[in-house]
């Protein structure tokens, strides 16, 4: 008989399950070898301490978090059945299709403003005055966006405009169609490029915006990019907000256009005020970057959204709207803004990362000691704290915190290995984040920061039955 | 511990629920939680961790109480399951343990590696019980895991030898021959404290 032959029946003696020879074989074995006895012994008392381990009361609100993910889980499966069934099939089919007519119709649409119509309407905008800071901004626009248009037509459409040039009726109006269709594709053209031009400015802004002014700039235009202005049936609707959204500053910088015609009925907005909280966030922005502290109660708040109002009939029957492109010298300007903030999130990532351990064990004071013997010479210990009972978990009586210091992350293991010395210790957050994975330890580069959380324990954590 | 649930009640409450009655789920939560939660608790040694395992097994009794055809008791088909969620529960945390080892070898600070930084053992856990108990949690989170579940199921869960090879799909004589190298490896651990 071997040892794990014995092992099994001693472990079957202690649970009484033994038949009279295999007692038999087992007695014998154990008085013939005093180490086997002693084995047999501790074995004995092993098990003795596995059965005397108290329940522990499981969470008090354990149904009802399984209730909670069941609930959860099932409004997913819900929603996942729905798509499973053939009515709903039907339905999507008819939405896809809804929208490709809709997109279709919005392409061919005509509109309804005749050559002579345009070219009166074109006449009238010639002779409305323009307030003098833009005039010359505008001109600059217009000959910008006509030979934008020429491209666009040549280009995207190059098909129908051949077949116009040699004489080949590609739609039964062909003498009517080409105007309308040019101006239909300038209208497109501009939209594009003006949406562009939005993609562009918040990508600027995302860069820089943590930095004063821009940030504001920022969290606007993200507003927008929610509201995806691609969804064909909604354009005019969501052009309508977007050029009310950022009216003010598109006045300032550029202008908002609503078809062929620079919209000027904008509530209450001046663009010289318009310009001039331009000029204060970018200054802002600017000094921010570059490092200077910004008051932020002096950078303008973003305009309250105005709302276009259709002062003239023709205003509401207009409805293609277009928004240009920025300027191009605040577009450069928000470049600069955004280079230099770049530069500044960099140095920003030379910061000590700030690591917090905790620590858990009966003697507060031995637990203290240890954490200040590893506290950096000089360092600033304003940081420490006593916190009363009652700090995160009612388990621990009093709490502390104690500022360690700065020094290399290959330090903090040591650290760690003399505080668990006296208690529990554990790596809880890096720069604010709970650590799920060692793996975050891994990315620690430079220097450290570390806070010590301790935890005196004084009484049992769980209740028991 | 499962001498205290009145199975034919069980029985009743599988049927029910088998049958549409969503009361009867939680009552049979309510009749197993405590269990269930216990068998997680030595098993991962966390509170923590048992308390999720313990969630994670009655949600999947309940999407999947169809594939219990009663063959078993269901005490004994809820245990496999339980004890299936802790033993992958387990495995992701040694894995965890292994990396912070890794990683500490790698700084060449300490060789004893980083184990106070353990997720699976934290403070809270540690503070219900004395020296003994505590080093006996430690023993059964450290050994291999089908010997933890038998010694867990017979010592603490006190089952059957029948029961324990039912929910660990394994012969009795396996199961038998499990639960005494576990208990070997659990007095080795014990050894400086015996």
């Amino acid at each position: 008989m071997n040892n794990d032959d014995l092992r099994e029946l001693m472990s079957a003696a202690i649970d009484g399950d033994l038949r009279d020879e295999d007692r038999a074989r087992l007695d014998a074995a154990l008085d013939a070898d005093a180490s086997l006895r002693a084995e047999y012994t501790e074995l004995q008392r092993t098990v003795a301490h596995l059965q005397a381990l108290d329940e522990v009361e499981p969470p008090a609100d354990l149904l009802a978090k399984v209730r909670g993910e069941l609930d959860a889980s099932q409004a997913g499966r819900g929603i996942i059945h729905w798509f499973s069934l053939p009515q709903a099939r039907l339905v999507a089919a008819a939405a896809m299709l809804l929208i490709v007519v809709r997109f279709g119709f919005e392409m061919d649409r005509v509109d309804p403003l005749s050559d002579t119509e345009l070219g009166s309407r074109r006449e009238q905008e010639a002779a409305r005055p323009e307030p003098p800071v833009q005039a010359e901004a505008a001109a600059a626009f217009d000959s910008e966006v006509s030979g934008k248009n020429e491209i666009s037509a040549s280009s995207m459409f190059a098909a129908d405009v051949n077949l116009e040039e040699e004489g080949t009726p590609a739609s039964p109006a062909p003498a009517v169609r080409a105007p309308r269709q040019k101006e239909k594709l300038r209208h497109f053209d501009v939209e594009r490029s003006a949406r562009d031009a939005l993609v562009e400015r918040k990508s600027m802004a995302r860069a820089g915006a943590e930095n004063g002014a821009i940030w504001q700039e920022s969290a606007r235009l993200n507003e927008m990019d929610e509201r995806d202005p691609s969804r064909e049936g909604e354009r005019g609707e969501t052009q309508d907000r977007l050029a009310g959204e950022i009216g003010a500053d598109e006045n300032a910088g550029g202008r908002v256009r609503f078809g062929d015609d620079v919209v000027e009925d904008f509530e209450g907005r001046e663009p010289s005020d318009s310009l001039g909280e331009i000029v204060a966030a970018q200054s802002a922005a600017q000094s921010a970057a570059e490092g200077k502290k910004v008051k932020l109660d002096k950078v303008p708040e973003p305009p309250a959204s105005p709302k276009p109002v259709a002062s003239d009939p023709e205003v509401a029957v207009r409805k293609r709207r277009t928004i240009t492109a920025l300027r191009s010298d605040e577009a450069l300007e928000l470049r600069k803004a955004s280079a230099q903030a770049a530069v500044s999130d960099q140095d920003a990532s030379a910061m000590p990362q700030v690591v917090v351990l905790e620590v858990a064990g009966p003697d507060l004071g031995a637990i203290s000691r240890a954490a200040v013997g590893f506290r950096v010479p000089g360092a600033d210990n304003s940081g420490d704290r006593e916190i009363a009972a009652g700090h995160a978990s009612v388990e621990y009586a009093v709490s502390r915190t104690i500022v360690i210091g700065e020094f290399e992350p290959s330090k903090l293991s040591r650290l760690v290995q003399a505080l668990a010395q006296h208690g529990e210790c554990r790596l809880s957050r890096i720069d604010g984040k709970p650590v799920t994975n060692s793996l975050a330890l891994q990315r620690l580069k430079g220097r450290v920061t570390v806070l010590v959380l301790i935890s005196q324990r004084q009484s049992p954590v769980m209740p028991n039955p | 511990m499962s001498n205290a649930i009145d199975h034919v009640r069980v029985a009743e409450l599988v049927s029910l629920f088998k049958g549409g009655d969503e009361a009867a789920f939680d009552e049979l939560v309510k009749t197993f939680q405590r269990p269930v939660f216990n068998l997680a608790y030595r098993m991962l040694s966390s509170y923590e961790e048992a308390g999720d395992a313990t969630q994670e097994t009655f949600v999947k009794v309940y999407r999947s109480i169809d594939k219990f055809r009663g063959e078993a008791r269901f005490a004994t088909w809820l245990y496999a399951v339980a004890s299936n969620m802790c033993r992958n529960q387990r495995r992701k945390l040694v894995r965890r343990k292994v990396e912070l080892q890794v990683l500490d070898i790698g700084n060449g600070e300490d060789e004893r590696g980083m184990d106070p930084v353990d997720p699976g053992f934290g403070p809270r856990d540690r503070a219900q019980h004395g020296d003994i108990a505590e080093a006996v949690n430690k023993a059964l989170r450290d050994i291999p895991d089908d010997f933890a579940t038998a010694v867990v199921m017979k010592d603490i869960q006190g089952l059957s030898y029948e029961d324990i090879s039912e929910a660990m799909a394994c012969s009795m004589g396996t199961v038998k021959s499990r639960i005494a190298r576990g208990r070997g490896m659990v007095r080795d651990r014990l050894r400086g404290i015996l």
